[in-house]
């Protein structure tokens, strides 16, 4: 313990008894006898300027008064004689030092001498002054008799010493400035302080009658900040506040600081910041109050976010609550500001020279983020010689990583760049399950968070999760279609970039981590996925090696290179080290110079929250794109947390998934009987009627039955045989990973059981009718594609083999060569050959169901009709005896359009669709060439043309004739989209998304007028009068979610067959109608939360450490 | 201590393998579901009702005619007195159900001219001044069975000759192949629209040296209810051969073209051509009836063959006569993309045949009879008919006019697949009432049933064939004139249409 260096003052005269001598009664506040107590006492009675009078005050909770207790023991033991007043005082009510000051003072009778005009030195039980300090304090006073108040500079207890305070100040927003972030080193830097706004209550020395006046500190306050309101009330009152920076107490902030054993983070933070409130509320001029309020309530919201942030989430309840609490008391802060207004004699704006300007605020910011990146650079890596090792390390990693992924992007263009050049210059995809995407990023998040799905006549349906999975990438890259492209186009290179990274948490060999990358990319539920356009299953296996890097960082089990300090070149050999280690250790030895240097080895790292919750979107991502990885997802994470010992995390790791799949889930759950369950295996996308693999097949990690390897003239069986061998050699790799010891030996479990579990949910996709495919033969059921769960298998398979062949050289390393050697050999050539041969095979035969077009399916007439009317082109196009009729919404099929739930419930049967029969009926009657006018009927349709598209065969033409001749179409143009017929209700002003009719008839009633509906299906126009009651009919299937307002009024829904219908009074108005079902806004709510808390957390913001901050 | 590890860690091993055993096996319990093709929707449709677009009166070409900017000089009218013209029409059962009844109107609507009833020798219309239309509904959702016939002889004039065209039902894509447009020759063809909707029908012609170009923009707007007359001869002249294609958009028209020919002073005939097949690989052209001529520069006829498509190829032409396929000399040929080709039908004996074209590529087929002396320095008066190739196995009436001579030609074309005779039920509507015939006929041969042994006073005929083997014709002749009467078979019931929503 090293005594503060006796300051240069020893010159200082000491206060003499020349003058009257000023009484001074010290107010020591304690809890009990603390085990600073004895420490602070005996350095107030070292005092060399005695105190008159010394009132300990015991704030404990069991305090008790009178002689015989510890504290009156002490007291005698210090201050043995009379010529002191010393007195032990018990406050048990009191929570604060002020309250405990006061109740003192209070109980006390004045020291003869002390008066009213007394100094009163205010000391906590763990604030031990230096000898001089009340003389120093005193000289102070004495010489500037405007100082009311007066105070110490603060130093650490213990060593080192540091300053801690010099006097408080604040920003014009009450934010707390001490001039130094950090406890700094006293080089007396901050002596030449005098006039500050406040000074800490550790060591204050107030005029007695100033602190009558003031009343001692806001009752409300402490033990944070009531320095400050003592200080700011002071001036406010006329008087002055300095610090005097001789003066010094040793402080060891033991109720602000964690050197308590009671002390809690979270009430830590409430209570300073409800402190900070409650000054801004009671300081803020009186019109202001209310704008504080407001600012309170939002400021800690977004302080809450940050805490989620910067990864606390512990004190995010803290921050949303504290205003409340503030808030919850009115009657403090009437009190307090009753207070202020009866001392204050100068006004507010006299304190600004005292408060801190902005450039002190960002200069204190600037600082503190330098300070915390040199402490954290200081912390990795102590040393050049580790400097130097890490960067060796990352510039290998880098080369063998550039390398990896130029070899994935070639593969990329040679197979995908036909068709990556055609969207580069404008084209859209569709083909396979996909469907254009024309929607921007607006229109995409309408229907991502939309129960209308809008394609054909609308149809309720919780929205699919797959298009708030498209969202992020559609904001990047402006259209669903284009974000569809990246994923799909990009499929190889982006599998390729997870795999690297997530073997990277298995293993830290560069010569694997290629090899997984091969794996990978080479799957078979990726390239079958890439042939079949199954856009969700392409997405899913670009995501799922991102969900197991965060859930093996989240947890940590996910290797990790460390440095070791040079000198332990020994301990490398250390066998409790993992074989891991072992290995590199081994290879370093090996072959590299002897000189004593640092070493890197493989270790687990920390497990990290941001991981975690990264993790957490990647797992809501990949649901998303392969819904049947939910509850195969949930299953492995409930394998992981029975093992892990942080598991909490784990539990929230699945919720935004949850919330994301919520509504969809809730449909399956009330239609559970009826087929609802099905939904739990679709998938996104348009189904297709592909004949799935063989369950043995699939383990092997074919979703299809793969083609048989014809390139040597060997027997048919063999060829057929080859590619699942290739394959499943990856299973054969994963085997001995089962005998290692844990915890590798334990992630190699958990590794095969997601082999079990993935492959159990690409067995269900494959067992249950999920959608009507389209065929060229008509429709037909489909089952969803295994590929998901394959993916989610090979992950697992690839985990096992990749933990076996770590510990694969070290262990051959063991023996001398032999068998075990050349089995050793034979297997990798296998294992590289494996999936290289598959790759290489795809990409010479790969037959890609993918087109891309730039020529619109509607033309520009018919786009003009449903984007500026909400009308609706009917597309007949013949097939066999009769006809396909397609009602478009838009340019084409739109992925918008597809729904999951929509493609199940089709499945299930049911009763006819009375608007699909509608339009049936219709189209059969335009193929067989109607002789009557079709218009009226088109209009109660909202189709304002007919589009027969481009085709060559003879039934195109007579259909085209057919439709010539009808009446009440009207050929418009031929272009490369094909031929397209106008309504005459477009002429009449009867076709529209929304008609007003003549309430005297049923919705067959006249036409008065059209309303036209944006780009999503709704109103918010100016409707005319009309002569009397009217009806409003929507072109759209009637659900109780529409709503109709007019000026504010709710119209009452009318029964008809299918569609939705109002009635609408005779008087004209503001005419909203929109689809809202109730729980839509709640379930946004919900998932946005859960959403925007998860990406906070996954945000990576370093947490600040250390500080009492 | 490290037995015991090992033994655990073997455990937990063959717990996790044994586990996906059990999924795979499960997988194998559960086989994939059965996925049925899902039916689209069957839509029940009214039958359509039948609409018949009968040709109008033969015009001199220089005529003038509503909307036509021909100059007319009434000096060189020489015919029309002699011209005699009958619009014949009938009606008939299509099988179980009643026969359909109809209306006669003008091709724009208007007041009924006349209805259509079963029986009673039909219906009969003397010297109809311009284009009719017949209009029947579906009976019993089975579209009507009408024919109408117009029949004009003119004895004397320029328009020397016997026509006789079937009423055609409206399309949006005609072939016609016949007629010419060179010196002498005038192609007068005729667009009717008798819908609802203006047509804009585009003229394609093709020639003995390939496709045609023809002077401005061969599109000629129909409106509705009204027809539009083209010369041929106006638009691309000099033109031996001709093929033409019509095609309408905004509406289904009728096309025939008026062939009339002229020897210097003496008429070489006229007919009308009628829209017959659209390309295909083999084409059936019945009715061709070849006599024995008595002058010596007579030519029988000729066999005209278009390839329009961008690929020419060999073509085979067989001629089914009354005892079996007939060679006919030099009919096998290379066909040039493009290039009407004209294969004449000297040397063939006398008797009557069913021309069947087969070709590598799609070919468009009709025939040209001819009757009298055709050399340039004949005087005395010719005769010609197009016959149009028809559509095979397809029953249906056929309206003969009042004192119809000549013979009812029927044929079964050799197909793979179904072999041996035919047997074809011909009911004859005459003035005593119908009178049902069956007759069998030998595969690859032409059967001729005299009108005149079929029925009294006949005034119609219904063929009815289950065979697809079948083709039919009725060639009118009386004196040395000559006519070719295709059947225009009735649209087939379509009661139900699939329909598949998306």
């Amino acid at each position: 313990m090293m005594e503060p260096m006796s300051q240069a003052r020893v010159d200082a005269p000491v206060p003499t008894l020349r003058l009257p001598v000023v009484p001074v009664t010290v107010v020591v506040v304690t809890r009990g006898l603390s085990d600073y107590l004895p420490r602070t006492l005996e350095a107030l009675a070292g005092q060399t300027r005695p105190p008159e009078q010394v009132l300990l005050v015991d704030a404990a909770a069991d305090a008790t008064d009178g002689p015989g207790t510890p504290l009156t023991e002490l007291t005698s033991r210090l201050w043995p004689d009379a010529d002191v007043d010393v007195s032990v005082l018990a406050a048990p009510g009191a929570r604060t030092m002020g309250g405990a000051a006061r109740a003192a003072l209070g109980a006390v009778a004045p020291h003869a001498r002390t008066q009213d005009q007394g100094w009163l030195w205010l000391l906590h039980d763990d604030s031990a002054p230096e000898p001089t300090a009340l003389a120093e304090l005193l000289r102070a006073v004495e010489l500037a008799p405007s100082v009311a108040l007066a105070g110490c500079k603060q130093r650490t207890w213990s060593d080192p010493v540091r300053v801690l305070e010099a006097g408080v100040s604040t920003s014009r927003f009450g934010r707390r400035m001490t001039g130094l972030d950090e406890p700094e080193v006293d080089q007396g830097q901050h002596d030449a302080r005098e006039d500050v706004l406040a000074v800490g209550t550790a060591g204050a020395l107030v005029r007695r009658d100033v602190w009558d006046e003031l009343g001692g500190p806001d009752p409300s306050l402490g033990p944070y900040g009531d320095g400050l309101d003592l200080g700011r009330r002071a001036r406010l009152a006329g008087h002055r506040v300095v610090v005097v920076p001789s003066a010094v107490v040793r402080h060891a902030q033991a109720s602000l600081n964690r050197g308590r054993a009671d002390w809690d983070a979270r009430r830590s933070t409430q209570a300073r910041r409800e402190a900070y409130l409650h000054t801004q509320l009671v300081s803020a001029p009186v019109v202001a109050v209310p704008l504080v309020v407001l600012l309170a309530v939002a400021s800690s919201v977004v302080r809450a976010l940050g805490r989620v942030a910067t990864k606390e989430p512990h004190l995010v309840l803290a921050e949303l609550m504290a205003p409340w609490r503030v808030l919850a008391r009115p009657g403090r802060i009437t009190r307090a500001r009753a207070r202020d207004a009866a001392t204050r004699v100068v006004p507010r704006r006299t304190l600004r020279p005292l408060q801190a300007t902005w450039r002190d605020v960002v200069g204190q910011l600037q600082d503190r983020r330098m300070v915390a990146v040199e402490r954290r650079r200081s912390r990795t890596a102590p040393s050049e010689l580790e400097l130097a090792e890490l960067a060796t390390l990352r510039r290998r990693r880098r080369a063998a990583l550039t390398t990896v992924l130029i070899a994935a992007a070639v593969v990329d263009l040679v197979v995908l760049g036909t068709w990556i050049s055609q969207v580069v210059g404008g084209a859209r995809l569709a083909g396979g399950s996909l469907l254009f995407g024309d929607a921007g990023r607006r229109g995409l998040v309408a229907e991502a968070t939309s129960w209308w799905v809008s394609g054909g006549f609308g149809d309720v349906a919780p929205p699919d999760p797959f298009l708030a999975a498209l969202a992020p990438l559609t904001t990047v890259v402006g259209t669903a279609g284009r974000a569809a492209a990246v994923v799909l186009l990009g499929s190889l290179l982006l599998a390729a970039v997870g795999a690297w990274f997530a073997a990277g948490a298995a293993t830290r060999s560069l010569l694997l981590r290629a090899w997984a990358v091969l794996v990978w990319t080479a799957a078979p539920a990726l390239l079958v996925s890439v042939e079949q356009v199954r856009l969700g299953a392409v997405l899913a296996h670009a995501v799922v090696p991102w969900f197991a890097l965060g859930l093996a960082r989240g947890v940590g089990a996910a290797q990790t290179d460390l440095v070791e300090s040079g000198l332990v070149g020994a301990a490398r050999l250390n066998p409790r080290d993992g074989a891991a280690a072992r290995a590199e250790a081994t290879e370093r030895t090996a072959d590299e110079e002897p000189a004593p240097r640092a070493g890197v080895r493989a270790a687990t790292a920390e497990p990290s929250l941001a991981a975690a919750a990264g993790a957490a979107l990647a797992f809501a991502l990949l649901t998303a794109a392969a819904p049947v990885l939910l509850p195969a997802g949930l299953l492995v994470l409930l394998a992981v947390g029975l093992v892990v010992r942080r598991r909490g995390r784990l539990l929230w790791l699945p919720l935004p998934a949850l919330a994301l799949h919520g509504p969809v889930l809730v449909e399956a759950a009330t239609h559970w009987r009826d087929g609802g369950w099905r939904l739990l295996l679709a998938e996104p996308g348009m189904p297709l009627a592909v004949e799935p693999a063989a369950p043995w097949q699939q383990l092997l990690g074919w979703p299809v039955q793969p083609r048989s390897w014809t390139a040597l003239p060997w027997p048919e069986a063999v060829g057929a045989a080859l590619p699942l061998v290739a394959t499943g050699v990856i299973l054969l790799l994963a085997l001995p990973a089962l005998l290692h010891r844990p915890p590798r030996g334990r992630a190699a479990r958990i590794a095969w059981l997601t082999v079990a579990v993935g492959t159990a949910a690409a067995l269900a996709s494959t067992r249950v009718v999920s959608g009507v495919a389209e065929t060229p033969e008509g429709a037909r059921l489909a089952v969803s594609s295994a590929a998901p769960g394959i993916s989610l298998a090979l992950a697992g398979a690839l985990a096992a083999a990749l933990i076996a062949l770590s510990g694969l050289r070290p262990a051959l390393a063991r023996h001398s060569f032999g068998w075990r050697q050349v089995l050793s050999g034979l297997l990798v050539l296998l294992a590289v050959l494996g999936p290289g041969v598959t790759l290489g095979v795809w990409v010479a035969r790969h037959d890609i169901a993918l087109t891309a077009t730039d020529i619109p399916v509607v033309p520009a007439i018919g786009r003009q009709m449903q984007e500026s009317g909400g009308l609706r082109v009917l597309a007949l196009e013949p097939a066999g005896d009769g006809v396909v009729a397609t009602v478009l919404r838009a340019d084409g099929r739109q992925l918008t359009d597809s729904s999951r739930v929509l493609q199940v419930r089709s499945t299930l049967g049911g009763p006819a669709d009375p608007a699909q029969s509608e339009v049936a009926g219709l189209a059969a009657r335009l193929a067989v060439g109607a002789s009557s006018d079709v218009s009226a009927d088109l209009d109660a349709l909202g189709i304002g043309a007919v589009l027969v598209p481009p085709g060559e065969d003879a039934e195109r033409a007579v259909l085209a004739g057919r439709l010539d001749a009808t009446p009440g179409l009207e050929r418009v143009t031929a272009t490369a989209s094909g031929i397209i017929w106008r309504s005459a209700g477009l002429a009449a002003g009867t076709a529209g998304w929304a008609r007003v009719l003549d309430a005297t008839g049923d919705t067959t009633g006249e036409v008065l007028d059209v309303l036209p509906a944006g780009a999503q299906p709704g109103l918010d126009i100016e409707l005319a009068a009309g002569d009397g009651p009217r009806l409003l009919v929507l072109a759209e299937r009637s659900d109780a979610g529409w709503h109709a307002r007019l000026d504010g009024q709710r119209l009452r829904a009318v029964e008809t067959t299918w569609r939705q219908a109002f009635e609408l009074p005779a008087e004209g108005g503001h005419l909203v109608v929109e689809h809202a079902p109730a729980m839509r806004t709640p379930w946004l709510i919900l998932q946005a939360v859960l959403l925007l808390v998860t990406v906070l957390l996954a945000v990576p913001v370093r947490r600040r450490r250390g500080g009492q901050r | 201590m490290r037995v015991l590890a090992i033994l655990g860690r073997s455990t937990w091993a063959l717990l996790v393998l044994a586990l996906t055993g059990a999924v795979v096996l499960a997988g194998i319990r559960f086989p994939t579901p059965a996925t049925p093709a899902v039916p689209p929707e069957a839509v029940a449709v009214p039958a359509p009702g039948t609409v018949l677009v009968c040709p109008g009166p033969i015009r001199l070409p220089t005529e003038l005619e509503p909307g036509a900017d021909v100059s007319y000089d009434p000096q060189f009218d020489t015919s029309q007195t002699a011209s005699v013209s009958q619009l014949a029409v009938i009606t008939a059962r299509p099988g179980a159900g009643g026969a359909a009844e109809g209306v006669i109107r003008g091709l724009a609507g208007g007041p009924d001219l006349a209805r259509v009833i079963e029986g009673a020798g039909g219906t009969r219309l003397s010297d109809p001044a311009a284009a009719l239309v017949i209009r029947a509904d579906a009976v019993d959702e089975v579209p009507a069975w009408v024919a109408g016939t117009l029949n004009v002889r003119t004895d004397d004039g320029d328009l020397r000759g016997l026509v006789a065209a079937a009423c055609q039902l409206p399309a949006a894509q005609t072939w016609l192949v016949g007629g010419g447009t060179e010196l002498g020759t005038s192609a007068r063809l005729v667009l009717q629209n008798p819908g609802v909707t203006p047509a804009t029908v585009t003229v394609r012609m093709w020639g003995a040296s390939g496709p045609v170009e023809v002077a401005g923009t061969p599109e000629y707007l129909v409106p509705p209810g009204s027809e539009r007359v083209v010369l041929l001869e106006g638009i691309a002249a000099e033109q031996r051969h001709v093929v033409v294609q019509t095609s309408a958009v905004g509406g289904l028209v009728t096309a025939y073209l008026q062939d009339s020919r002229m020897r210097g002073l003496v008429p070489a005939g006229v007919d009308d051509v009628v829209g017959g097949q659209p390309p295909a690989l083999q084409q059936v052209v019945p009715g061709v009836v070849v006599v024995e001529s008595v002058a010596a520069d007579a030519e029988p006829g000729v066999l005209r063959v278009l390839a329009p498509g961008a690929d020419g190829g060999a073509v085979e032409v067989t001629l089914l006569g009354a005892a079996g396929p007939v060679s006919l000399p030099g009919a096998n040929a290379d066909l040039e993309p493009g290039a009407v080709l004209d294969i004449p039908l000297s040397g063939l004996p006398a008797g009557s045949y069913t021309a069947v074209v087969t070709a590598g590529v799609p070919v468009v087929a009709g025939a040209l009879l001819m009757r009298g002396a055709t050399g340039e320095a004949a005087e005395q008066p010719s005769e010609l008919a197009w016959a149009p190739s028809v559509a095979l196995g397809r029953a249906g009436p056929l309206a003969l006019p009042d004192g119809a001579t000549g013979q009812l030609l029927l044929a079964v074309v050799p197909h793979e697949g179904s072999r041996g005779p035919s047997t074809v039920t011909i009911e004859a509507q005459g003035s005593g009432g119908t009178t049902v015939v069956e007759r069998r006929v030998p595969e690859g041969t032409t059967v001729a049933l005299p009108l005149a042994g079929l029925a009294d006073g006949i005034s119609g005929l219904v063929v009815r064939t289950e065979d697809a083997r079948i083709a039919w014709a009725v060639v009118l002749e009386s004196d040395d004139m000559v006519s070719v009467l295709a059947p225009v078979p009735p649209r087939t019931p379509q009661p139900q249409v699939a329909v598949q929503v998306r």
